[in-house]
């Protein structure tokens, strides 16, 4: 594995591309998506709803649902700490090696905390049941002050009196908070977050983001962070993939994504953003509507829709990615353009 | 306030109580106070922005005022021909006239469209229920007139509403709201449900159907950079009751109580890294309808003393121009507060 300025990769994604098999026809989700996820850092994604943000996060556990299909060039390469390398797209259904990976290395937070907890079990249970499969504490005591201390770490103000409670007398702050004690309890390598705030209100989202951000640098874990909300990324993201149509059409950090965005589908993105300076002004909105992904375009995703597009080039042809300064790449013709000409 | 403007929806005191049944999870009062005794002008031509946490009652305040929930006590006044109505005593026939005048568009796009309608039916409906139009001629007409303003295809007339996207379903819930010639509109987080480029197109049409109309909103939003960005007045709401009230630089340059500059300290700005600084005081919102003495803000409130558990401030203005209110018992003291914190960040 590589290591880009010091640091280390813990997970790799290369060439993944998923289809779903529908009635309708094949669903073409993602497209060659590649990234490299690095030790301690928080990998924001970016993209509006169907840009197949849920369905990459999805692969890397083997959680994509039956009629998926995952190309035979796509690798997911996870540096397992006592296994080496292994390539997670190969492993079965029930493949024992999981065990250890899902919920103890590699552990996940979801938007709808409601639908991930079983109205039966009480706090606690998630609590034992987590420590019983990766942790191997036997002891109740130590047990108990484990999870009230982890418990309390994430803001929840009376530990004691949660742990016995059942999902349902809970918030839902305070079960998104519950979800991501559970899933930092283990000390995971990395944390798959998809749209954990997206159901929150604003308050609580923001402590969810502060928590998240600092138990991340605490425990030197690595973040995935799914979301539409560009502001939400700003605030937790130290590099960012934008995604469109199942494609990373530009990545960097997040400084250089929102200072000084290249491709045309990241400006739009980030100038439909209301912003209060700029009232009574139009917005930009992407012009039409989201293609159908059963009938993906031809060539550049965005030639539908893209004011910048090269006519003849941009409809045939599928651009490469372009390096513009260090991690920022932006794959787009009409870059390609603007960066030859300026020099 | 704003008495030089012209009013065109007066609320007075309203409440809108939902009772429930007694047991572990709801209160023992046997009603939920989700709108208590809220008092607003609504002005011809603008826009009012209503913000506040989920549950708060934002939309149960919206279908108070089109009395599509009974209310339980105050008054509407409703402005129409140069005449002040009050809604809560209309004879049927004054109704019909209230109800061409208001109309709700919600939330979810997907949910408050009849699946098994065409959109040219959906639209058309309001004509056919409360409308005098007779002929199928003249109604296709107005359908037609509507759907282009509201950037619908023509062709997709004749189609089911599972055939659109979230964006699309969105114009055709507006078109419907427009077919009757309306005056004002309730928009219940319209684009709360939708993603930031289609929420954009659909931000630019009520803007401009606005414009074209000289058409008066109520935007419900819990997004503060869309309220801000198309609300001329703002109100905060928290718990069943209006916190603050300005014009939206009152409220977004000056904020006074101490939830409304709670709830703009937690907005995530894409320009910069903003929420580090949020002060972590406060705690999560939790619906406590009970306990009517006091704030109800109280238990999430830094500057919270003896006084704030016995007695429930009122609505005040603090600055002459007499536009500006705010129901805190301490905003005095937050704003000099305020402004020690402001200088001590920088
Ligand atoms: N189980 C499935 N069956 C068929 N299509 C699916 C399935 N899951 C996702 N898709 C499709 O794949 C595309 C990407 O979906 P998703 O990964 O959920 O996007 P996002 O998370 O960015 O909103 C969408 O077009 C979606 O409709
Ligand atoms: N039909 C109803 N019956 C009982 N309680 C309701 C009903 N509708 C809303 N409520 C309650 O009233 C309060 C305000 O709800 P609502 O007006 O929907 O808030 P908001 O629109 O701000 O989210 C909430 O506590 C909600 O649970
Ligand atoms: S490659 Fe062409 S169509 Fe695609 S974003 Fe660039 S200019 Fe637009
Ligand atoms: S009245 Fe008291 S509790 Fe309520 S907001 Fe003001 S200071 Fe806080
Ligand atoms: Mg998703
Ligand atoms: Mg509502």
């Amino acid at each position: 594995m590589s290591s880009e300025q010091g640091y280390e990769t813990v997970l790799e994604i290369k060439d993944l591309g998923i289809s779903f098999s529908t009635d309708e026809g094949d669903v073409r989700a993602v497209n060659g998506v590649s990234f490299a996820l690095k030790k301690g850092i928080t990998l924001g994604i970016v993209g509006e709803s169907g840009s197949g943000k849920t369905a990459t996060t999805q692969s890397i556990l083997g959680l994509l649902s039956e009629n998926a299909r995952i190309d035979n060039c796509s690798k997911v390469i996870f540096k397992h700490p006592q296994k080496g390398i292994i390539d997670l797209i190969k492993l079965g259904k029930n493949d024992t090696n999981w065990s250890d990976i899902r919920g103890r290395y590699i552990s996940m937070v979801f938007q709808e905390p409601s639908a991930s907890f079983s109205p039966i079990y009480r706090i606690r249970d998630y609590f034992y049941e987590t420590m019983d499969l990766h942790l191997k504490i036997k002891d109740k005591n130590k047990r108990e002050e484990f999870s009230l201390e982890m418990l309390s770490k994430v803001g929840i103000p009376d530990p004691k009196g949660c742990f016995g409670r059942y999902p349902f007398e809970l918030s839902g702050g305070m079960k998104q908070r519950v979800m991501i004690a559970i899933a930092l309890l283990t000390h995971p390598l990395v944390v798959i977050a998809d749209e954990p705030t997206s159901a929150l209100d604003v308050v609580v989202q923001a402590q969810i983001l502060l928590l998240l951000r600092k138990l991340q640098q605490d425990l030197g874990m690595s973040l995935i962070f799914v979301s539409h909300d560009f502001g939400v990324i700003r605030q937790i993201a130290d590099e960012v993939a934008i995604m469109y149509l199942g494609e990373v059409v530009e990545y960097g950090s997040i400084k250089q994504i929102t200072a000084s965005p290249f491709h045309p589908y990241t400006k739009l993105l980030l100038g439909a953003i209301p912003r209060f300076e700029h009232r009574n002004t139009f917005l930009s909105s992407v012009p039409g509507d989201i293609p159908s992904p059963l009938n993906r375009p031809s060539g550049c995703p965005l030639h539908t829709r893209c004011p910048s597009i090269i006519k003849g080039l941009c409809d045939k042809s599928s651009p490469n990615f372009l390096t513009i300064k260090g991690k920022h790449k932006v794959r787009c013709f009409f870059c390609e353009k603007l960066m030859k000409e300026g020099n | 306030m704003y008495e030089n403007k012209d009013v065109l929806l007066s609320i007075k005191d309203l409440k809108v109580y939902y009772s429930t049944s007694k047991g572990i999870f709801k209160n023992s009062a046997g009603y939920i106070k989700a709108v208590d005794g809220v008092n607003l002008n609504i002005y011809r031509g603008q826009t009012l922005g209503l913000v506040g946490e989920s549950g708060c009652g934002k939309t149960t305040l919206g279908k108070g005022i089109l009395k599509l929930v009974k209310p339980f006590g105050g008054n509407i006044y409703f402005n129409i021909d140069g005449n002040s109505h009050d809604t809560i005593n209309l004879h049927e026939k004054e109704f019909r006239s209230f109800r061409k005048q208001v109309q709700m568009i919600f939330q979810d796009p997907y949910a408050s469209l009849n699946p098994r309608m065409t959109v040219r039916d959906i639209i058309a409906e309001p004509l056919i229920c409360l409308g005098s139009m007779k002929s199928t001629n003249e109604i296709d007409k107005k359908v037609y007139e509507v759907a282009v303003m509201c950037n619908l295809h023509p062709e997709h007339l004749s189609r089911f509403p599972h055939a659109f996207s979230g964006g699309q379903r969105q114009r055709i819930a507006i078109a419907r709201a427009l077919v009757l010639n309306p005056s004002f509109i309730v928009c219940d987080e319209p684009v709360s449900a939708l993603d930031v480029s289609t929420q954009a197109n659909i931000l630019n049409l009520l803007i401009k159907l606005k414009k074209d109309f000289g058409l008066t909103y109520l935007f419900i939003g819990h997004d503060l950079n869309v309220v801000a960005y198309i609300s001329d007045i703002v109100a905060v709401m928290h718990i069943g009751k209006i916190m603050e009230i300005g014009t939206t630089d009152d409220i977004f340059n000056n904020p006074t109580h101490p939830y409304t500059r709670l709830l703009l300290r937690s907005v995530p700005d894409v320009d910069k890294e903003n929420i580090k600084k949020l002060r972590m005081f406060s705690r999560a919102f939790s619906e406590k309808f009970t306990n009517s003495h006091g704030c109800n803000f109280r238990s999430r409130c830094e500057y919270a003393k003896e006084i704030c558990n016995k007695t429930a401030p009122s609505l005040r203005t603090l600055n002459s121009k007499n536009e500006h209110f705010v129901a805190c018992n301490f905003a005095e003291d937050v704003i000099v507060s305020e402004y020690f914190y402001k200088k001590k960040a920088v």
